[in-house]
Order: structure tokens, then C-alpha cells, then sequence
């Protein structure tokens, strides 16, 4: 029986490097930057904007060194947000009108927590409402 | 040209600097061509697919996460944009004509080639890697061209190690029958 001949493929490697790229025809890249013009333009923007990292970040700060600092001391093991005052709502005249409504008495932390919020809240609309009026 | 790192030129397209995917585009675009030409053996279809790649890039630019080198990521944009051509074509299967050994090679035919000046050889390789299948001319152009890693080259093709690891050695098969045959003609006149 006639044994096939083997084929040496070693050597193609080399070659098809040495025979190397294709070359697009002229003006190839300009034809393709001056269809990329026509599309609508992409703003690309990261899914939280530096802002909201600073906020993110600020308000982490905030509630740590809050907690740090209210730490109850060993020898009173008082927590001391008890020693924040209470804020009490002015009270309307309701006697006057017959009319029973509860007050509200909103404790420190939950104040301070809520104020942090409205603050940062502000902020961050403030500058996606700016970004936003400016661009377009 | 001395160009700088994908990367850079991704973030700053990426801030709206049109201008770096310009540069992207001419860093690449050879690469680029020169798969879709041994994919769709057609000088005006691959300009026309190589283009639509660079186009489609552009658009996916923000979903291009550089888990993996951008080039990957940019030719298999480019093979399956190939791909969906070939596939209105339905023809691919029929580029490919029956290769086999059972011609009588002339002795040391590879020598003959070695021997043959370099553009002749070039010419000779670059005919007949358009005879190959296109994804047999796409992985070797990876393979060896880019010097893309079995892996790579899986993650470019969508196709298992194993399936790329055949393909190759087919592809290499095919190519040096190929370049048997043309050695074989040019020495016995029959071009």
C-alpha cells in the first residue's frame, strides 16, 4: 500500500505572518469617521456622576464620625444622643378651636438624619438640574 | 505612527473626543480588513463589512467593559459582521473546494517555496488563503497574524477550544495542500 505523504505544516506560520496585512483602500478610516458624524452623538456618561460619589461618600463620612462621636462612654453606658435636646413643634392654640391633634415631638438623631437628607438631596438636584439646563 | 494604549483612546472617546476613535480606526483598521478580506474573499464586501464593524464599535463603545483586550472585543464584532454576510450570501460552504492529499507533491515542494523571491511567495500564500473557508482563513489570520491565543480566538469566533484547535489544524492542512498545488502548477507550467 502507497503510503500518503505527510505535509509539514511548520513553516506556514512564518509565512503567513511574512506575507502580513491587507491594506484598505484610500481614504477607508475617513469614510468611516464621516459615517460616525451623521449618527445622533453619544454623551457617555458613568451610571453615578463624580457628584454623586462625593455625596456618597460624604454622607458615609458624616454618619461614621456622627456614630464615633455619640458613642456611649463606659461609666455612664448613657447613650448620648439622649443628650441632644428634644425638639418640640410649636404648640397652635387648639384649645381655642376644640380641636385635639397630636403633637409631633421629632427626637436629635431623626432631626439631624432628615436635615442631612434635604440637605444632599437639594445638592444633588441642584447640580443634576444645572448639568442638565446647561447641556441642552 | 507611534500610537498609544487602546485604552486611552477608548476613554477619550468615551468624553467625546471623536477625534480618538479616528485614531482607533487607523491603528486598526488593517487588522481589521484584513480578517474580513479571508472571511468574505471580496475587496469591496470587506471594506464594506470592516466599515460596518469600526460603525457598530462606535455605537457599543459603553458597553465595551475592557474585561478583555479591546482588539478581541473589536474582531469579533468584525468576524460576526462577516458572518451575517456570508450567511446572506449562503455560500460559504461553497468557497471551499474538495482538498486532498492524493496528488503526487514534487520533492521537497516546501524548499521549492522557500526557493520562490518573497513577494512571488506572498502573493502565492495570500491566493491561497482566500481559497480557504472563511472561518479557517479567520483563524489563521488570528492565529498567526495576531498572534491571538487558542482562547482568544475562541472568545472571538464563539467557538469551543477544542472546535478552534481542530479548525486550525484543518486550516493549516488545507493551506499546505493549497500551496502544494499552486508549487506543483508553477513547476510543471500548468497555471
Amino acid at each position: 500500500m502507497k503510503k500518503k505523504p505527510t505535509i509539514n505544516t511548520d513553516f506556514l506560520g512564518q509565512w503567513i505572518k511574512d506575507a502580513g496585512s491587507e491594506t484598505p483602500p484610500l481614504g477607508f478610516s475617513q469614510r468611516i469617521m464621516a459615517q460616525i458624524q451623521l449618527l445622533p452623538q453619544r454623551n457617555y456618561q458613568p451610571v453615578i456622576s463624580p457628584l454623586g460619589w462625593k455625596l456618597i461618600i460624604g454622607y458615609i463620612t458624616t454618619i461614621l464620625l456622627t456614630v464615633l462621636y455619640f458613642i456611649p462612654s463606659e461609666n455612664s453606658g448613657q447613650n448620648l444622643w439622649s443628650k441632644v435636646p428634644l425638639y418640640k413643634l410649636p404648640k397652635f392654640p387648639l384649645d381655642k378651636i376644640n380641636l385635639a391633634i397630636p403633637t409631633i415631638s421629632i427626637n436629635g438623631p431623626m432631626l439631624i438624619a432628615t436635615m442631612a437628607f434635604l440637605i444632599l438631596g437639594i445638592v444633588s438636584w441642584w447640580y443634576t438640574y444645572k448639568n442638565n439646563y446647561f447641556q441642552t | 505612527m507611534q500610537y498609544q494604549e487602546d485604552h486611552y483612546y477608548i476613554q477619550q472617546t468615551r468624553k467625546g473626543n471623536l477625534q480618538s476613535f479616528g485614531t482607533l480606526v487607523e491603528k486598526h483598521e488593517r487588522k481589521v480588513f484584513t480578517l474580513c478580506l479571508r472571511m468574505l474573499k471580496n475587496q469591496e464586501e470587506s471594506e464594506e463589512a470592516a466599515q460596518d464593524a469600526f460603525v457598530k464599535a462606535y455605537q457599543h463603545l459603553h458597553g465595551f467593559s475592557g474585561n478583555s483586550k479591546f482588539t478581541t472585543w473589536l474582531f469579533r464584532i468584525a468576524y460576526n459582521e462577516c458572518l451575517g454576510r456570508l450567511r446572506k450570501r449562503k455560500n460559504e460552504f461553497a468557497l471551499v473546494e474538495e482538498l486532498t492529499e492524493d496528488m503526487d507533491p514534487p520533492a521537497q515542494w516546501q524548499d521549492g517555496l522557500s526557493e520562490l523571491l518573497r513577494t512571488e511567495r506572498e502573493k502565492m500564500i495570500k491566493e491561497s488563503l482566500e481559497k480557504l473557508s472563511a472561518q479557517e482563513g479567520a483563524i489563521l489570520t488570528l492565529f498567526y497574524l495576531e498572534e491571538f491565543s487558542i482562547k482568544e480566538i475562541s472568545s472571538v469566533t464563539a467557538m469551543t477550544e477544542s472546535n478552534v484547535k481542530v479548525t486550525l489544524h484543518r486550516g493549516r492542512k488545507n493551506l499546505a495542500i493549497l500551496l502544494q498545488k499552486s508549487v506543483h502548477k508553477d513547476l510543471i507550467g500548468i497555471k
